[in-house]
């Protein structure tokens, strides 16, 4: 990876957070994590992340609706959706708007996890490079 | 028929009896009016017979007194005696006064031998011999005699015959008579009655006639008629009807046995003749009794006037009554007759038409019958019709009954889909707060296995390390630690450990995504599926009741993926399996089969169970069929499942043996024809 990664990921569960703050770790990536979508705004407003992590089922604001005003004010953010609570036509049609980029169901497998890290970066560089050479 | 001769009908025979009525009256009253006459003049007759008796009795007696004063004369006597006419005849002279003021016209004395001796009123004219019943009564009795004789001269007299005797003897007879025309006029004047008398002229001398009423001083036409003559009668005329009936009867009697009328002037009479005859019996003439009815048949006439005067009016008004009745009833009668006469135009026109019908009738009863010979045909051939109709009713009921408790089932197993869908929903639900925490479980083990890892090189780094560098106490008792606390067998057993911990996560995990997967039941949709993992699908969900009692057996073949609904052949498996569970009582195994030829799929799920009784076996497959205790089974399994396969056009069977096994087998076609789900 040319460039350190920057991850925020967001979920009102804590232990979610410290596992992947665990996972980020151990694959040293650096991991911003917020416990509500607002949290979560304030820290993007105020630091540069590369791709979002968020849960669907949260108070106040749902994972979707917060990846809409992730798009919406920053739309070279890479969104991946991570949920135990499987809406597979809901997930389908977000996906096909291009509302998120990936999606992981909870419990999710860590090389899977990995792996769709992976090709968000891929995914944000490319889209990088684009906009620089544009 | 016409008015007239209804009432000529009624009224003319009854005019008719009424006037034979009126006839019988007449002839009745005529009759009783003759019989009543009749007997009059006989009782009439009766009455002058016996006045006329006694009166002649009463001259008798008189004369005999006379007489026997004459005989008792001694000068009489001795001039008798010695038959000397002279003095007898002049002592005889002096009773001829006395006799004549009692009427007595003849004084005769006869001889012993009956011969005249003298006639006191004719005194030369003697000697001739008296054959005259008085006299010869007298002669054979000696005793008096008298009676009533017609004379010679055809008068009639009543003679007494006295025998005259004295001390010497019998001296000859004493003969006195009286003209009896002087006490008829008395009777005629007593009893207020008319009479004739008339005598046979066989018996009189015109001559002698005509002298002896000269000298009683009667004039008697001899001529008037031709073979009588009356020679005493109480009327001044003889009534010209009784002159008819004297002149034209014969000489021996006049008989009028029968009454018979007569008019004379202004007077009626009623008129009959009874035989008049001698004291010896001798019938001389007749005796014609007249009896003045003149007032008796003047009220007689008046009262039948009378009568038949009202009984013709009593009739005249009936009759007009019974004219207008009849009239009134021929009115009716006639007004009937034409209304009859309608009806009867009317019903010879209904018999016409009748007539008509019954030919009508006939015919159609010929055809009838010609129908009839054809009729059991048809009834057989209907019967048949009928009975493959009743038939085809009878498959369509009991299609319908089929149709009924499929319908049955599939709502069955819509109510239990319904079921398995609230438990998706409810699974739905607490997925999230399932699968998160799962989620760090797991993911924390896994990050743990990393720690580990690092650990378990660098603690054989170490090692390595330590067992070249360190003094052998050291090493020892490094080696002894070791030993104690087992870091061989941790450094040997976290890695397994920890997979078994992630195991038991992801089979949360899966149970999870089971149950999430009836959230989502409508979801019919047919899809090519491996069936190896619907049924490792199907073993993970019904884990918890298959754990504890049996051993699963997998023997997968190669199958290819099927056209199906995974969702529900994962139903029909699930509910296989837990059907198999419940069969087992503690502990046994339960197979998985699968395998294919080139159409067909073949999954063979087996327990070695109680097995199921041979006769439960054709019912098994029925909705609401449980063997199960109440509460405990819904008695829809095997029926879901039979409906599912038969959904996906497939079969299935089952072999059982009771307390060594069960197994299900299913059929599935790899592409079925349908796209109806």
């Amino acid at each position: 990876m040319p460039e350190a990664l920057r991850l925020l990921c967001v979920d009102d569960e804590e232990h979610i957070l410290k596992t992947l703050e665990r996972f980020c770790h151990n694959e040293g990536i650096t991991l911003l994590t917020a416990g509500s979508a607002a949290e979560a705004l304030s820290i993007l407003e105020r630091e540069p992340v590369m791709i979002v992590i968020t849960d669907y089922q949260m108070p106040e604001k749902n994972g979707l609706e917060f990846l809409h005003d992730v798009q919406t004010r920053w739309p070279h953010i890479v969104r991946i959706m991570l949920s135990g609570f499987i809406e597979p036509g809901m997930v389908a049609q977000a996906l096909q708007r291009g509302e998120i980029f990936g999606f992981l169901p909870k419990p999710w497998q860590r090389n899977d996890l990995k792996n769709l890290i992976k090709s968000a970066a891929d995914q944000y560089q490319t889209e990088t490079v684009a906009e620089r050479t544009a | 028929m016409n008015q007239a001769k209804i009432r000529t009908r009624i009224l003319v025979p009854l005019s008719l009896t009424f006037l034979v009525l009126l006839g019988s009256f007449l002839y009745s009253a005529y009759a009783i009016r003759g019989a009543e006459v009749s007997s009059r003049l006989d009782r009439e007759y009766g009455t002058t017979l016996s006045i006329f008796k006694k009166m002649l009795s009463s001259k008798n007696h008189l004369m005999a007194l006379i007489a026997h004063t004459i005989i008792d004369d001694p000068h009489l006597q001795h001039a008798m005696r010695h038959h000397n006419r002279a003095v007898l005849n002049s002592g005889a002279q002096l009773y001829t006064k006395l006799l004549a003021t009692n009427g007595v016209t003849h004084f005769y004395f006869h001889d012993i031998h009956g011969t005249n001796f003298l006639r006191v009123h004719q005194p030369d004219y003697f000697g001739d011999r008296i054959t005259r019943n008085s006299i010869q009564r007298a002669m054979q009795t000696g005793l008096p005699a008298h009676g009533l004789e017609l004379g010679p001269f055809g008068t009639l007299t009543l003679r007494l015959v006295i025998p005259w005797s004295d001390r010497a003897g019998l001296l000859g007879y004493l003969e006195l008579g009286t003209e009896i025309t002087d006490i008829l006029d008395d009777i005629s004047i007593l009893n207020n009655i008319d009479f004739l008398i008339t005598v046979n002229k066989a018996l009189l001398n015109k001559k002698n006639y005509a002298t002896g009423y000269q000298w009683v001083g009667k004039q008697v036409d001899w001529d008037q008629f031709p073979d009588k003559i009356i020679t005493a009668q109480s009327i001044d005329q003889v009534p010209p009807e009784l002159s008819r009936l004297i002149a034209n009867s014969k000489s021996s009697s006049l008989s009028i046995r029968s009454w018979k009328t007569a008019i004379l002037g202004d007077k009626q009479y009623a008129l009959k003749s009874f035989p008049f005859k001698e004291t010896s019996g001798q019938a001389i003439g007749e005796f014609i009794l007249l009896y003045d009815t003149t007032q008796q048949n003047k009220k007689f006439h008046q009262f039948i006037t009378i009568t038949l005067l009202s009984s013709v009016m009593v009739c005249l008004i009936l009759f007009t009554f019974a004219w207008r009745i009849l009239g009134q009833i021929e009115k009716t009668i006639t007004q009937t007759q034409h209304e009859l006469a309608a009806e009867v135009s009317k019903v010879t026109e209904a018999n016409r038409l009748f007539q008509i019908e019954i030919a009508e009738r006939e015919k159609a009863e010929s055809a009838l019958s010609h129908l009839n010979t054809h009729l059991e045909k048809r009834i057989a051939d209907r019967t048949r019709h009928l009975e493959a109709t009743t038939r085809e009713l009878e498959q369509g009921r009991s299609d319908l009954e089929k149709a009924f408790s499929e319908l049955r089932a599939r709502q069955a197993m819509i109510l239990h889909q319904d079921k398995m869908a609230s438990i998706g929903l409810l699974a739905a639900g607490v997925a999230h707060d399932i699968n998160n925490p799962i989620g760090f479980v797991s993911n924390n083990l896994e990050e743990l296995r990393i720690y580990l890892t690092r650990l378990h090189d660098y603690i054989r780094n170490q090692d390595t390390i330590v067992q070249t560098c360190a003094p052998p106490d050291e090493l020892k008792k490094l080696r002894e630690d070791w030993n104690q606390m087992g870091i061989e067998y941790i450094l040997d057993d976290f890695e397994a450990l920890i997979a078994e911990s992630l195991e038991g996560a992801s089979r949360v995990s899966d149970i999870v995504k089971n149950l999430r997967s009836f959230s989502r039941v409508d979801d019919f949709s047919f899809k090519l599926a491996d069936i190896n993992e619907c049924l490792e699908s199907s073993i993970k969900i019904t884990q918890h009741e298959l754990r504890h009692k049996a051993q699963i057996h997998r023997q997968y073949g190669e199958i290819p993926a099927v056209f199906c609904c995974p969702q529900q052949l994962n139903q029909a498996f699930m509910n296989l399996l837990v059907n198999a569970a419940h069969a087992i009582d503690k502990r046994g195994d339960v197979t998985l089969r699968s395998w294919a030829d080139t159409a067909y799929v073949y999954i063979a799920i087996s327990d070695s169970g109680c097995g199921i009784p041979e006769h439960q076996l054709s019912k098994i497959f029925e909705p609401f069929y449980t063997t199960k205790e109440a509460g405990k089974g819904t008695g829809l399994g095997l029926s879901i499942v039979n409906d599912i396969i038969s959904l996906h056009h497939g079969e299935i069977s089952v072999q059982s043996r009771p307390n060594q096994g069960t197994t299900f087998t299913i059929k599935l076609p790899l592409r079925p024809e349908v796209n109806d789900a």
